[in-house]
């Protein structure tokens, strides 16, 4: 963070959109993004607005009871606060659902409140008896 | 006396395995191998070269003992590996010599080899040598040829003595680590160990490399054991060129030098390299840079060709146990009645082994004063898990007729399958290395990337533990910490108010 | 069971998923798909992140959910899909007859077959392979390995974290140890730069703190029997240890990023031809290996960093396959290409010059505005940054690859 001459705050980072890694600088004006340079796409502008309050979609497993492989993969709909990544986590490693379990099954709705569900990415079939 | 005696090897590695299946021979004698590990040889055994000998190498003014029972060990070994159905070649050695004063060397090896009572041996010289080993040295002049050498797989000898021990009645108690013994009125009444007491009469101290610390529990230790480590190359078994010889070069008065070989399942390795370690280091087979330097460079100069080093797959070390005195320890002990020395027993210590356990057997008798009946019923052989690898495709079809865990291919590489795994874990393997010493899963290209967590996967279900807890070689090994949310769930208790 | 197939194809994760069904849309009726595992999709399903399918299906998937996509549209196929099988023997007659042996659950199979899809996929190196010495304690991981334990298992392979290799794979492991608790002591890389995709270096290590260690090297892990620490040491430009820069970072795990190799071994046995510089087979522009009739593709043929293209080369190899079933492929002088400047590897290796051929590649060095030159076409396309861990994809017209006259095409990474 740095100051510029007229007094509005500049963020440098990285864009990790594509590939490219772009070097970008969100210039702020009063907790705002008025302007981003060094973009090469657009999508780098958004990024940069993404960046004041960034956010991540959370991938992990999650246990399950009664299914032919003990966890499930799942990711958040949306991405949420990086900051609330810690406190998901510690929510997540207490949930268990129950198999059978399809791709896309909402396994949390609204998780913590974020209006993001969390839903699962791989199938699991019931465990075989015997 | 009469009756009934009870006996305890301490030490399930090759000379105590081997001293328990003689003995398992006879009624009137209740044999218990007791163990540390989790495993059997997992001491030294299972990490040096896998020679037997074929007897040249132990001058029998200075080393005695060495000297009788290498060449006798010999003998018994080409009798005990079809019993037991332990893979060897027996492929011969060649030590090269480069030089006249080498040669001369290679004239008193002859000499005494003669004198120890091996037989066969020659001098060879440079024409000769290309045709027994078309890798050898184009520099070396002449070579002394040892047709009755083998090459053993050490792990696979180890396993063999234990299994047919068990069929003919030794008990056998792992991960029991001997704390104390028990002496009253000067004669030996048992073991301490970290499980429960072991009432016994006599014990046989083949502890590797603590056999000095089991002598000074029981009052005596007139010896210390050094470790000496010994680093190893293995390239993957398409690596070539390989030998068809197993290639020494001319001794030096401590040791026999780096070995070019290719063992009983087709992988060349090189090594050992001889480093002395302080006395307090005896869990240190740490592969040094050095270490593995001198290996490479001493084989490079037996052979015309190593493969690239690009084909090496796995390195390791291993530690001799080297005898104060430099002879091995074998003695009936005067000062504690029921007392037997089976120790020091570094190279040739494997070779030796079988004839150690009939010298055993004689000390036995002699201080017990009993001659021991055979035992009725005593079952010499012993079959090994087969294997599918080994097997033709129409005997594949077969095996996995008559069981379909054959047809389950957990170790791609080395093409092990289900079926062995689960006998492997059914003949007494409770970990990933004992699966491995038994199949050869996870030794190949891989080194178990691929198949590490397959087998560890059957071993939690065969032995109903969780998964987590499959250990590479016993406790504290463990695969896990836990399960995958074991680290936030602690978390979660350690902070936050308690809930009503 | 000795039965008889058009087409057979070892490997079922997203190159011979993508080319069972390819080579089933384009009419062959008979065709058996070979997997080791019980579960298809090779390592996908263990690739809990997202990234995958960006091309391939216009859609940002899990690892998983790319699978799923696959397997769903195979499994409205007639294609015989065999799972829990594993093929271990190919056997080519002068005849061109193909024996493929290989067993299951129960059962010892021969199947002969008129063309074979080889996409058998890779391996992890492991400590030995790139001179990691010390001791050989328990807690020492491949990255892959460590993400099936975790992700598969639900197991947690170690507490106190060091990833040796800042590739995408180190580094999505890094996150994934940090997110479940444990403590990433350091990803340590031996290259003065990253191995993963800037993206990967923000959301892996930046995200949680975790320090990279560029040009450093791990030279020995110690631990009685688990592991206990690792020794780390800067080097040169010339991956020399620089005396004095030792370090010793305390930790339970150690994780291996450190490359991965084609499983060629089949192919090998069977007679292939493999290229030095991919480790994967030798191919012509159809994807066929010098052995007539099989193809290969994925990562067996090339270490592909996206998924996407390890799918196009199944659907390639499937084109190929068919026609070589329908018609043979016509007889045709292939032309070698060749390396040149900065191109540590290409594939194909053989170029027909009468259709387009898609070249997948990698450069030596990074390099930033930079052409790939393919000279004797006078072809070139342009790339603007250059990293070995990204590789390059190009599609050259069949109109401009019969401008070569000569024996050879020489590829050129230059400098614009």
């Amino acid at each position: 963070m740095a100051l510029s001459a007229d007094g509005s705050r500049i963020l440098e980072f990285t864009c990790i959109v594509c590939p490219m890694g772009c070097r970008l600088r969100a210039i702020l004006e009063g907790g705002e993004v008025r302007s981003v340079e060094g973009n090469r796409c657009p999508r780098g502008v958004i990024y940069a607005q993404n960046e004041i309050e960034p956010k991540r979609i959370i991938i992990t497993v999650i246990k399950v009871s009664g299914g032919n492989l003990p966890v499930v993969s799942v990711k958040t709909s949306e991405p949420i606060p990086k900051e609330m990544i810690p406190e998901a986590m510690k929510t997540l490693s207490k949930t268990i659902v129950q198999a059978p379990i399809k791709i896309g099954q909402i396994i949390i709705k609204d998780f913590l409140g974020l209006k993001v569900n969390v839903v699962a990415t791989r199938n699991v079939d019931p465990a075989q008896i015997g | 006396m009469g009756g009934l005696i009870r006996v305890a090897i301490i030490g399930a590695g090759v000379v105590g395995a081997s001293i328990a299946r003689v003995l398992s021979m006879f009624e009137d004698l209740e044999v218990h191998l007791v163990e540390k590990e989790a495993d059997v040889g997992w001491g030294v055994s299972k990490a040096n070269t896998g020679i037997i000998h074929a007897g040249y190498d132990d001058e029998p003014d200075l080393y005695p003992l060495r000297a009788k029972l290498c060449a006798e060990g010999n003998r018994i070994w080409h009798e005990w590996v079809k019993d037991l159905d332990i893979p060897v070649r027996w492929c011969g050695s060649l030590v090269l010599a480069f030089n006249d004063e080498e040669e001369k060397i290679l004239e008193e090896l002859l000499n005494r080899g003669v004198r120890n009572g091996v037989s066969n041996l020659e001098i060879i010289d440079h024409e000769r040598l290309k045709v027994l080993e078309t890798n050898s040295s184009e520099n070396a002049t002449a070579a002394l040829w040892a047709p009755t050498a083998g090459q053993i797989s050490p792990w696979d000898a180890v396993i063999a003595l234990v299994e047919n021990s068990l069929t003919n009645g030794v008990r056998l108690h792992l991960s029991t680590e001997v704390k104390g013994i028990k002496i009253s009125g000067g004669q030996v009444c048992g073991l301490e160990t970290n499980k429960s007491f072991l009432e016994v009469d006599c014990v046989i101290n083949a502890a590797g490399l603590y056999a000095d610390k089991i002598s000074e529990m029981a009052g005596l230790g007139g010896y210390r054991i050094k470790p000496r480590k010994g680093e190893y190359l293995i390239f993957d078994r398409d690596a070539e060129p390989k030998v068809s010889r197993i290639i020494f070069p001319t001794p030096t008065p401590i040791s026999k030098g780096v070995v070019v070989t290719t063992t009983t399942d087709g992988n060349l390795m090189i090594g050992p390299s001889a480093q002395d370690l302080p006395e307090n280091l005896r869990e240190d087979k740490s592969n040094t840079y050095d270490g593995l330097k001198l290996v490479w460079e001493s084989a490079s100069n037996l052979v015309k060709k190593l493969p690239p080093r690009n084909k090496v797959i796995r390195f390791f070390a291993g530690l001799r146990p080297e005898p104060s005195g430099g002879d091995f320890i074998i003695k009936d002990c005067d000062e504690v009645f029921g007392f037997i020395e089976a120790s020091g027993m570094r190279s040739p210590g494997l070779t030796s082994a079988p004839a150690v356990a009939y010298m055993i057997l004689e000390m036995l008798k002699a201080k017990f004063d009993f001659n021991p009946k055979p035992k009725a019923g005593w079952n010499r052989c012993r079959r090994r898990i087969k294997r599918f690898s080994e097997m033709t495709f129409e005997e594949r079809s077969k095996v996995v007729n008559e069981n379909p865990g054959y047809g389950r291919i957990v170790c791609v590489d080395e093409l092990v399958t289900e079926a062995e795994i689960v006998e492997a874990i059914r003949r007494g393997a409770t970990t990933i290395d004992g699966v491995k010493f038994r199949t050869r899963a996870c030794m190949g290209t891989c080194q178990g990337s691929s198949c590490m967590h397959k087998v560890a996967a059957i071993l939690a279900r065969e032995l109903n533990m969780p998964l987590w807890m499959v250990s590479l070689r016993g406790s504290g090994t463990e695969i896990g910490i836990g399960d995958v949310k074991a680290l936030l769930r602690d978390k979660n208790e350690l902070e936050g108010s308690p809930r009503g | 069971m000795e039965e008889n197939y058009d087409l057979a194809i070892i490997g079922g994760g997203p190159a011979g998923l993508a080319s069972s069904i390819k080579a089933w849309d384009l009419g062959i009726e008979s065709i058996v798909l070979f997997e080791e595992s019980n579960l298809l999709g090779g390592v996908l399903p263990q690739c809990i992140h997202p990234g995958f399918g960006l091309h391939y299906f216009r859609e940002d998937l899990t690892g998983p959910e790319f699978a799923a996509k696959l397997i769903d549209r195979l499994k409205n196929t007639g294609v015989k899909i065999l799972s829990g099988s594993y093929a271990e023997r190919l056997e080519v007659k002068s005849s061109g007859e193909k024996k493929i042996f290989g067993y299951r659950y129960g059962e010892a199979f021969r199947v002969k077959c008129r063309a074979v899809i080889y996409a058998a996929g890779c391996r992890e190196r492991s400590r030995f392979e790139v001179n990691i010495l010390g001791d050989r304690p328990a807690g020492v991981y491949t990255a892959g390995e460590a993400q099936t334990l975790m992700d598969i298992y639900g197991i947690l392979p170690g507490s106190e974290i060091v990833v040796v290799g800042s590739g995408d794979v180190g580094l999505i492991m890094a996150r994934r140890f940090a997110l479940e608790g444990a403590d990433v002591k350091a990803v340590v890389e031996v290259m003065p730069y990253p191995g993963g995709l800037t993206r990967n270096i923000v959301q892996c290590l930046e995200d949680f703190h975790i320090p990279l260690y560029l040009s450093c090297m791990v030279t020995e892990i110690k631990g009685l029997r688990r592991v206990e620490g690792v020794r780390i040491v800067k080097v040169d430009e010339n991956f020399n240890p620089i005396r004095g820069s030792e370090n010793y970072l305390k930790c339970d795990a150690v994780i291996l990023a450190v490359g991965l190799k084609p499983r060629v071994d089949l192919l090998i046995k069977a007679g292939a031809l493999i290229d030095e510089a991919t480790g994967g087979p030798v191919v012509n522009d159809w994807l066929e290996t010098t052995i007539p009739g099989v193809f290969a593709a994925g990562n067996v043929l090339v270490i592909n960093d996206l998924v996407d293209y390890a799918a196009e080369q199944g659907e390639r190899a499937a084109e190929s396959a068919a026609r070589f079933i329908r018609e043979g492929l016509p007889a045709l002088k292939f032309k070698r290409v060749i390396l040149g400047r900065n191109v540590r590897l290409i594939a194909p290796h053989l170029v027909s010059c009468v259709q387009d051929v898609i070249f997948y590649g990698r450069v030596g060095k990074p390099e930033e505005n930079v052409q790939v030159r393919f000279e004797e076409i006078g072809r070139a396309f342009k790339l603007p940054i250059a990293r070995p861990s990204e590789m390059f994809r190009f599609k050259v017209s069949a109109e401009d690859l019969m401008k070569l006259h000569n024996e050879k095409m020489t590829v050129n990474v230059v400098k614009v």
